[in-house]
């Protein structure tokens, strides 16, 4: 255990940087991206859930959390991973320890990027509801509502109060936070499961080289998108009590890929031709 | 002395950083599970003694959009003290959820010889889609026939599942003398359902018998769908009585594929579509043109059946958990026949609340099978909205001494539209609902009041979508105020 937390640790030294570099990218566009569609008139009405959602957040974090998979192995891939291959295998020790010390840091990170989101929410929930009230504010100021009157002999103010909203609210609101936090136990149990998949699925990619890398990447993607439908079956289970055998069926993809993946993966570790 | 060479310790980082990202997640779940906010209901009593309050439990609940799936808001008003508390929203009984109605106009019994003189023709009918579609050849029957059978076939839902079907035999209709009825027979290897017993697609029921009296048919009933109900109400010569039915055997899908085939088509058997099948126990028989207004489920698992007879005066009959029935009596309640009358909502698993529409609102307490208590309050300016069952509430206290009445309070809201082009639509006013408005009632006199404001527009608007009607997307759609209800204990 001390040796897989151990290697795992060194992996995370070699990964951090390009990790906070990719979290300072993803802070970077959602700011952008979620000002600036707060700021447009076609968007008036939204809230800072449903404007998250608009502003292409939900694929821009699955899209970063596949990049932080990606970058957990970045000791791996980057240039001279062939020497550090070979330093891995003539560690001592049986190799399945690479395999779960691998694995152990995509979920670390994959937790991290998840904990990063939430901040990030929090952080942007007052700008983009000031800047959403005040261009709401300035495009429904008096002209409109005054000549729009003044056709229609309207006397009563028409001047309507942009509605107040909560952080817990917007928080509840937001798909993405309910499917994160749920609030039933098969939420937690298909979140978990895809979660565990997808990180060891990650862990063995880049052991392979080559076609295997190919072929492992292709299973990889498959999981990811199997453990995504697993999530959204168990909450369209739990709400509409709909999507039960969708969510059979992602929870017995998810089983046979991870089976194949790590299997075939500790084979080759064991022949030691991978790398 | 040796130099000090700096230890790299990746693991101190690597445990900080999974120890923050918990730490991060885990606030995110205690938040969305304890961040509810506080606040949204506030009891302000407006006149009387907070005595007035003494026997009174109320219960608002709210389905704020942030609670969808999840735990529902609930404020608990007893004895005038107001409380807030986050509770599980029941789940949904095993009840029958919903129930459909099929009406045809059939071959009746004893006319099925005309099937020896049937026209026959040639038909064909293409199935299929995406380069697989096939044409299946067969006969049409036609037959006419001055007399038909008005079949009612009856549907069961347990939630969305099927749980079988019930047919009626409601009596014979006569017709014009050319009303054709038409069979349908394929050949082998077409599916089952295209095959087809005399059905009459040229006429309605309800033009045969427009010129008659009563209403005919079936009524299902709404107010208590955990058992499959209905008022069944056939037309002269039926083997039925007027009355209120409870279904004791339905058949599925599969049952009644495997009836035997009772009809011939063209000479051939075929499953019939006028032979009744499943079996309906008569609860209570009813007079022909009494009318029903309502089936409530009362405590301990009894129902109560509310309806007016033609005279006008109304009727209540009172059932035990078993459907037995244990009493029924005519109300010293009347009005005209046809005058309106609205259902306020019951406040209490043990009474009825009826309003007639000179504005008297009669509360009727049940104990033990029978009317225990009533009471009425004379012309109560309780509003009535049809669009929102749940506007207007009323019932009596625990000694039943005291009577509450509420409504639901709003005021309108007006707003611009502005299309995504800029240009001006008209303005829109919704309703906006700011709560409830109580009263306590004593010997006719109003000794209490109070306003229970209830703060979840903000909220609700908050989830609505706003892209095209963006400004009518901030007004609370009707089905919201709707979200709100109050009972008692």
């Amino acid at each position: 255990m001390k040796r897989i937390a151990k290697l795992a640790a060194w992996h995370w030294a070699m990964a951090r940087k390009p990790f906070l570099a990719l979290c300072a990218v993803f802070a970077a566009q959602q700011l952008a991206l979620l000002l600036a569609g707060a700021a447009l008139q076609q968007n008036i009405g939204h809230s800072c859930a449903t404007l998250y959602a608009a502003c292409w957040q939900t694929p821009a974090f699955l899209a970063g959390l596949a990049a932080a998979l990606l970058v957990a192995s970045a000791g791996l891939w980057r240039p001279g991973a062939a020497r550090t291959g070979t330093a891995l295998l003539t560690l001592p020790g049986p190799r399945w320890h690479l395999v779960a010390a691998q694995s152990a840091l995509c979920a670390l990170l994959a937790l991290a990027f998840t904990a990063w989101q939430v901040v990030l929410y929090a952080a942007y929930y007052a700008p983009v509801t000031a800047v959403l009230a005040a261009t709401a504010g300035s495009q429904l100021a008096a002209p409109a509502a005054t000549v729009y009157c003044a056709q229609m002999t309207v006397t009563a103010a028409v001047q309507p109060a942009v509605p107040a909203t909560t952080l817990y609210a917007q928080a509840a609101l937001l798909p993405l936070f309910q499917v994160l936090a749920p609030a039933f136990p098969l939420g937690w149990a298909a979140l978990a499961a895809g979660f565990v998949c997808v990180a060891v699925q990650s862990g063995c990619l880049f052991f392979h080289r080559g076609w295997g890398r190919a072929v492992s990447a292709a299973l990889w993607l498959f999981t990811c998108g199997a453990a995504l439908l697993a999530v959204y079956a168990a909450w369209g289970l739990h709400k509409y009590a709909i999507y039960a055998a969708a969510l059979f069926a992602a929870l017995a993809v998810l089983a046979a890929a991870l089976a194949v993946q790590l299997a075939w993966t500790l084979l080759r570790l064991r022949r030691g031709s991978l790398l | 002395m040796p130099k000090q060479t700096k230890t790299r310790r990746p693991y101190r980082s690597a445990l900080a950083a999974l120890a923050a990202a918990l730490a991060v997640l885990l606030a995110l779940t205690l938040f969305r599970l304890f961040g509810w906010p506080r606040g949204q209901f506030t009891f302000t009593p407006t006149a009387g003694e907070a005595a007035a309050w003494q026997g009174f439990t109320l219960y608002a609940a709210v389905d704020a959009a942030w609670s969808a799936g999840g735990p529902q808001l609930v404020f608990r008003l007893q004895d005038g003290e107001g409380r807030t508390c986050r509770t599980q929203q029941p789940a949904e009984g095993a009840g029958y959820a919903y129930a459909g109605a099929n009406t045809a106009l059939t071959l009746p019994e004893d006319a099925r010889a005309l099937d020896a003189q049937a026209l026959e023709s040639e038909t064909s009918a293409t199935g299929g889609a995406l380069g697989l579609s096939r044409t299946w050849y067969g006969h049409a029957y036609r037959v006419e026939s001055d007399r038909l059978q008005l079949t009612e076939t009856l549907y069961f839902y347990r939630g969305t599942t099927p749980v079988g079907s019930l047919r009626l035999d409601l009596g014979d209709v006569e017709a014009g003398e050319h009303t054709a009825l038409y069979a349908y027979r394929y050949e082998p290897g077409a599916p089952e359902s295209m095959n087809r017993d005399y059905l009459c697609t040229d006429a309605t029921w309800a033009e045969l018998v427009a010129d008659e009296e009563a209403d005919f048919g079936v009524e299902l009933l709404s107010g208590t769908m955990d058992s499959p109900v209905f008022v069944a109400r056939p037309l002269p010569g039926s083997p039925l009585r007027c009355g209120l039915y409870l279904a004791t055997e339905l058949l599925s899908k599969a049952e009644v594929a495997a009836l035997p085939a009772e009809a011939t088509v063209g000479g051939a058997p075929m499953p019939s579509l006028s032979a009744p099948y499943g079996a309906a126990e008569l609860l209570c028989p009813l007079a022909a043109d009494e009318a029903v207004c309502g089936l409530f489920p009362l405590d301990g698992g009894g129902r109560a059946l509310l309806t007016q007879l033609a005279a006008g005066e109304f009727r209540l009959y009172l059932f035990g958990a078993d459907w037995q029935l244990q009493s029924e009596q005519t109300l010293d309640i009347r009005q005209q026949a046809g005058a309106d009358y609205a259902l306020p909502q019951r406040l209490r698993g043990d009474e009825i609340a009826l309003q007639l529409e000179n504005g008297d609102l009669w509360v009727l307490r049940i104990a033990g099978g029978r009317l225990a208590q009533s009471a009425c309050l004379p012309g109560t300016a309780l509003p009535q909205d049809e669009n929102d069952p749940w506007a207007a509430a009323a019932g009596l206290n625990e000694q039943g001494a005291a009577l509450l009445t509420a409504h639901t309070a709003t005021h309108n809201e007006t707003a611009l539209q502005r299309s995504p082009d800029a240009q001006d639509l008209p303005p829109v006013t919704a309703r906006v609902m700011d709560g409830y408005t109580l009263r306590v009632w004593q010997g006719g006199q109003c000794t209490a009041a109070a306003e229970l404001a209830v703060n979840v527009q903000a909220n609700r608007r908050g989830a609505l979508w706003g892209n095209v009607d963006q400004l009518h997307a901030w007004l609370p759609a009707p089905e919201e105020i709707a979200a709100l209800r109050l009972h008692f204990e």
